[in-house]
């Protein structure tokens, strides 16, 4: 794995399914041995990829889909879909925060976005509907990165 | 003369932290209606406090907000800790102060950057500000984090920080954590005095304001989480005394309440209300700053309180540099608080103001009252009165026009519309 190649996590862990953006990424940055990033603040995503080459950020949905549906999203191409509301309880979302990457210049020649539905938004750690697909989003994480 | 009417509704004004309006009515040339509406659900904190441990209140009321949580920790432990009659250690107390300097970076960046510039500049957001102007939103994307990272440093992570507890702090940082921070800090200082040159170079609109500022006041320093509360027009209090002075009242059209001063009226809270106050106090360099760019106390014009954003940044990086600096892991994080039944109260300036709270406990330590007084809702007043103002001296402008100069102007006071909400009295009439 090259050093132009960085896993991003976004959310809270003690905000339920937020949290499972950063379970996926640690669990892909270690099989990968690709360095990992956890974002709190979507603010600090355009810090968390800096300049990497390749970027893939994990986050929850939010009234995208049904609770579970992965959707993977590959941004350098294009703008951020409407559709995808990102979960963040702040001002700024993951969709701000790759406009905002973009108009700076600094967005990475491949960025993929991998989204995870959540089924609920309180109280510490995954729901079982959610920890059921971490799998399966891994799997994602790992064909964005061999794929870029 | 023909009868003309003239209607300006905003439903969601954008920009803003929560959901506000604004409606006005003009009829004939005259001003009939002018409200700045908050719709966002109350949320009923003060409701929620009662019954609860007296240890919880900082982690409870931090959920207030996303964006000052640092603020309602400060108030409300200091307001536990006053009545159980403790003093936290000094060494901790300055931690304090560094955590809040992290929180009114971070909030004071966030709001001059990429919500109140692209008023200034004519730009619809943030982000198509920093499409034409990279290198300066840039900087403020490198101070924000800056001031993440020293939020997360202290707090454990820079959004709802859960490292302050009663007496003190839950683990205090060794030096050695700490002091990757200072380059960065050396660095945000530059950034913050380029922000400073930057936002005094915005084409600010001229208006003035015959308001009373209200603010923390120290005699030895710009007061951030100490002090007695002092008005521009003679107001000296113990923050004990704060109910003495000030009234909350509902109106229909907001889910918060409104503030003033018994028998003297509506008054203003935040940067600039610190600013006049104690402007002899912030650090040298932003002093210096403030004179450079033509900033001095008093300062009566509400659209030049980026300008005091800006300079209390700059203030904030000097002093948390300071303290950075000279850091030594205190001894102890923090003192046991047995608790007291009593009452206590504690005041703190959020970036946005003074963030006033009061708690009733018994001896063993429940919430029997709590009352949470944020900056917004004591500011609804003073916006509405700024409001009022300009659609009565703007009434020439076309109706986009004079809309996107109401809406600079609500954002002058960077409202906390989610803050401001949460104490609407429920009440059921059963019958």
């Amino acid at each position: 794995m090259d050093d132009g190649t960085v896993i991003i996590g976004v959310g809270n862990p003690d905000r339920g399914d937020d949290g499972v953006g950063i379970v996926v990424a640690a669990i892909a940055g270690a099989i990968t041995g690709a360095p990992v990033r956890t974002v709190n603040d979507p603010f600090d995503i355009v810090d968390a990829w800096g300049f990497a080459d390749r970027a893939v950020v994990v986050d929850a949905t939010r009234g995208s889909s049904p609770p579970g549906v992965i959707t993977v999203l590959d941004i350098a191409a294009g703008s951020f879909p409407p559709r995808f509301s990102s979960s963040s309880s702040h001002g700024l979302g993951l969709a701000d925060a790759v406009a905002l990457g973009k108009a700076l210049g600094r967005l990475p020649r491949h960025l993929v976005v991998v989204g995870v539905e959540g089924a609920s938004f309180d109280g510490f750690g995954l729901s079982p509907e959610i920890s059921a697909v971490v799998d399966d989003a891994v799997g994602k994480v790992l064909e964005a990165i061999c794929d870029a | 003369m023909r009868s003309e009417t003239r209607r300006i509704g905003v439903e969601y004004i954008s920009r803003v932290e929560g959901e506000g309006s604004l409606r006005v009515l003009v009829r004939d040339g005259k001003v009939q209606e002018c409200e700045f509406g908050i719709f966002e659900p109350p949320r009923f904190f003060e409701a929620f406090m009662r019954g609860r441990k007296f240890t919880e209140a900082p982690d409870i009321t931090a959920r207030i907000c996303g964006i000052c949580p640092v603020a309602y920790q400060m108030s409300s432990v200091q307001a536990m800790e006053a009545a159980c009659g403790v003093t936290v250690d000094p060494a901790v107390d300055e931690l304090r102060t560094l955590l809040y300097c992290g929180e009114w970076i971070e909030s004071h960046v966030l709001h001059m950057y990429l919500l109140h510039a692209p008023d200034f500049l004519g730009y619809e957001s943030g982000i198509a500000l920093a499409a034409d102007h990279p290198e300066e939103v840039g900087r403020g994307l490198r101070l924000k984090q800056t001031g993440n990272a020293l939020v997360a440093a202290l707090g454990g992570r820079e959004i709802h920080p859960v490292g302050i507890r009663v007496g003190g702090f839950h683990r205090v940082p060794t030096r050695r954590e700490l002091e990757p921070l200072i380059p960065r800090f050396e660095q945000a200082r530059e950034d913050a005095l380029a922000t400073v040159d930057f936002v005094a170079s915005l084409p600010i609109p001229e208006a003035e304001r015959d308001d009373e500022y209200v603010a923390l006041s120290d005699d030895d320093h710009y007061a951030i989480h100490h002090g007695r509360i002092r008005s521009t027009r003679g107001m000296d209090i113990a923050v004990d005394e704060w109910n003495d002075y000030f009234v909350e009242e509902h109106v229909a059209r907001s889910t918060s309440l409104h503030s003033h001063i018994r028998e003297r009226g509506l008054y203003q809270v935040g940067p600039m209300a610190r600013f006049n106050l104690s402007e002899e106090l912030l650090r040298p360099v932003a002093l210096e700053a403030a004179h450079r760019v033509g900033l001095s106390a008093p300062c009566t014009n509400p659209f030049r309180s980026i300008v005091v954003r800006a300079v209390e940044t700059l203030h904030a990086v000097d002093l948390a540099l300071e303290i950075l600096e000279r850091y030594q892991r205190p001894p102890r994080p923090y003192v046991p608080v047995p608790p007291v039944a009593g009452v206590g109260h504690g005041a703190s300036e959020a970036p946005r103001g003074l963030l006033y709270h009061r708690y009733e406990i018994d001896a063993d330590g429940r919430v029997l009252h709590a009352q949470i007084v944020p900056p917004t809702a004591q500011n609804q007043g003073s916006i509405e009165a700024d409001l009022l103002h300009l659609v009565e001296r703007n009434l020439e402008l076309t109706d986009a026009d004079l809309q996107h100069l109401l809406e600079q102007s609500i954002r002058n006071y960077d409202p906390c519309i989610s803050c401001s909400v949460h104490f609407l009295r429920l009440e059921v009439d059963r019958g």
